[in-house]
């Protein structure tokens, strides 16, 4: 009886870990995202809202938005924010990254994307891919932290440019100008459509 | 009372994993990333900046502003640049793109890429990289001959791998730093070290000491410095869309731009 009960226990806890990885699942979890995240790019039944939100679906549960916000924010800009400024920013830059993402995924054509083996590099974990694409090789670096739900990817690489430290500089130049308000102000603007 | 349990936890596991699904696709919920937080909201957005050890990992561009005295210039050459390209290059190169198709100009690239061997050979060997200034000769070898000469890259195919070094990163790594930002006319981000290392490249290339004949291209260093801009058209015409998008995106182009350049060249010096 008492085993049933633990079974229903769990049974009701796995969907709950179903996004969170472990740190040798990573490579494995990785390689069946990217897949499944170019298949919805091979259907050309979608129109580009029903793909995105699908890839969107698909990915949100590996990325800590909140993380990167912060990081890409800075200490002292992030201490300079109230709560409510905070939080605005924390959504309006989620938007902004994603769409980032996004719009580099139109780019995309038949490329064949390679996962390399994650590398333990102090505590955290590096997935390294690459592309061949126009004939040259392109190299996109996962970085992977230990959250408290597991393993998340708090920053990404684009041929040596981590995406963070380019909206770091970005937005350090705009904090040192004015104020976080400022910034804000920028960031409400909608996105041009790429 | 075995199947009973059964069905139960089935059917308990279904109920939570659609509820699971079915929490995502709302579209309000999609935008926010308050759906997936990892903890409270008060203590999300009220904590001040408690992230143990990730702060090391970046540059606090606040504490260390970059060194970066020609900002007023770079900046107006980036917006001269930026309007160059919409109303000279931009045009130029959609018509070039409509005659060349894509794989033409990955092969004029590829082409661009062969004939450079000599600089990366020098510098390979300047920084001591026997095994790479190797590779870079088989890959020549194999390029000019299987790859009809140069136009396909046959020794990536195969698994030899591109280990391009130019004088800037032989500078870096003897420990030169990168020096001011420049922003250069047509050719876009560079910094001191660059500059320095594209002048050295120029005259490393035997190319251009090659007895000057009518049908010799370079005869000169006007010619010469038309190649290189040459190979830089034909490269930028590969990535016109990828360039257009991030100047869309960006929230400041030139800050964004310096830092990607730096980034990029700081791993390249690594390797």
């Amino acid at each position: 009886m008492k085993k049933l009960f633990y079974l229903v226990l769990i049974s009701l806890l796995l969907p709950l870990s179903a996004a969170a990885m472990e740190a040798n699942e990573i490579g494995s979890v990785m390689r069946q995202k990217v897949d499944v995240v170019l298949s919805i790019l091979n259907d050309h039944n979608l129109s580009k809202t029903e793909r995105n939100s699908a890839i969107e679906t698909e990915m949100d549960p590996y990325f800590d938005f909140v993380l990167m916000a912060k990081l890409s924010l800075g200490k002292s800009g992030w201490q300079e924010a109230t709560p409510a400024q905070r939080k605005e920013y924390v959504v309006l830059f989620e938007r902004r990254i994603k769409d980032f993402y996004m719009s580099k995924l139109d780019l995309y054509k038949d490329e064949v994307i390679t996962l390399e083996t994650p590398q333990e590099v102090k505590n955290r974990i590096y997935l390294n891919s690459y592309i061949v694409e126009k004939g040259e090789k392109k190299e996109v670096l996962y970085k992977f932290y230990h959250a408290k739900e597991g393993w998340l990817i708090y920053d990404v690489d684009v041929l040596g440019v981590s995406i963070i430290q380019s909206y770091r500089s970005q937005f350090a130049g705009e904090l040192e100008n004015g104020s976080i308000e400022q910034l804000l102000i920028k960031l409400r603007q909608p996105q041009p459509d790429a | 009372m075995k199947r009973l349990f059964l069905t139960m936890i089935l059917g308990f596991s279904l109920l939570y994993s659609q509820e699971g699904a079915s929490a995502a696709p709302a579209p309000s919920d999609q935008i926010g990333p308050l759906a997936h937080l990892s903890g409270p909201e008060d203590e999300v957005f009220d904590d001040g900046f408690d992230i143990g050890g990730f702060e090391d990992e970046f540059t606090d561009v606040a504490a260390e502003p970059v060194y970066d005295p020609l900002e007023g210039y770079n900046r107006w050459m980036t917006g001269f640049n930026n309007t160059l390209f919409d109303y000279l290059l931009d045009p130029v190169i959609s018509t070039y793109n409509f005659i060349l198709p894509e794989p033409i100009r990955v092969s004029i690239n590829n082409i661009f890429n062969n004939l450079y061997y000599p600089v990366s050979l020098v510098n390979n060997l300047l920084q001591l990289k026997f095994e790479y200034a190797l590779s870079e000769t088989g890959r020549f070898i194999i390029n000019s001959t299987f790859g009809f000469a140069g136009m396909f890259d046959t020794a990536m195919q195969i698994g030899v791998e591109p280990h391009v070094e130019d004088f800037g990163q032989t500078l870096g790594h003897y420990g030169v730093g990168n020096g001011m930002p420049i922003v250069l006319p047509f050719f876009g981000p560079s910094n001191l070290r660059d500059i320095t290392g594209d002048l050295l490249d120029f005259y490393v290339n035997p190319v251009y000491y090659v007895e000057p004949r009518t049908y010799n291209i370079p005869r000169n260093t006007y010619e010469g410095w038309g190649l290189v801009g040459a190979k830089r058209f034909n490269k930028f015409s590969l990535y016109k869309q990828e360039y257009l998008q991030i100047r869309r995106e960006a929230l400041d182009f030139y800050p964004f731009m310096r830092d990607a350049y730096e980034q990029n060249r700081n791993k390249l010096i690594s390797e």
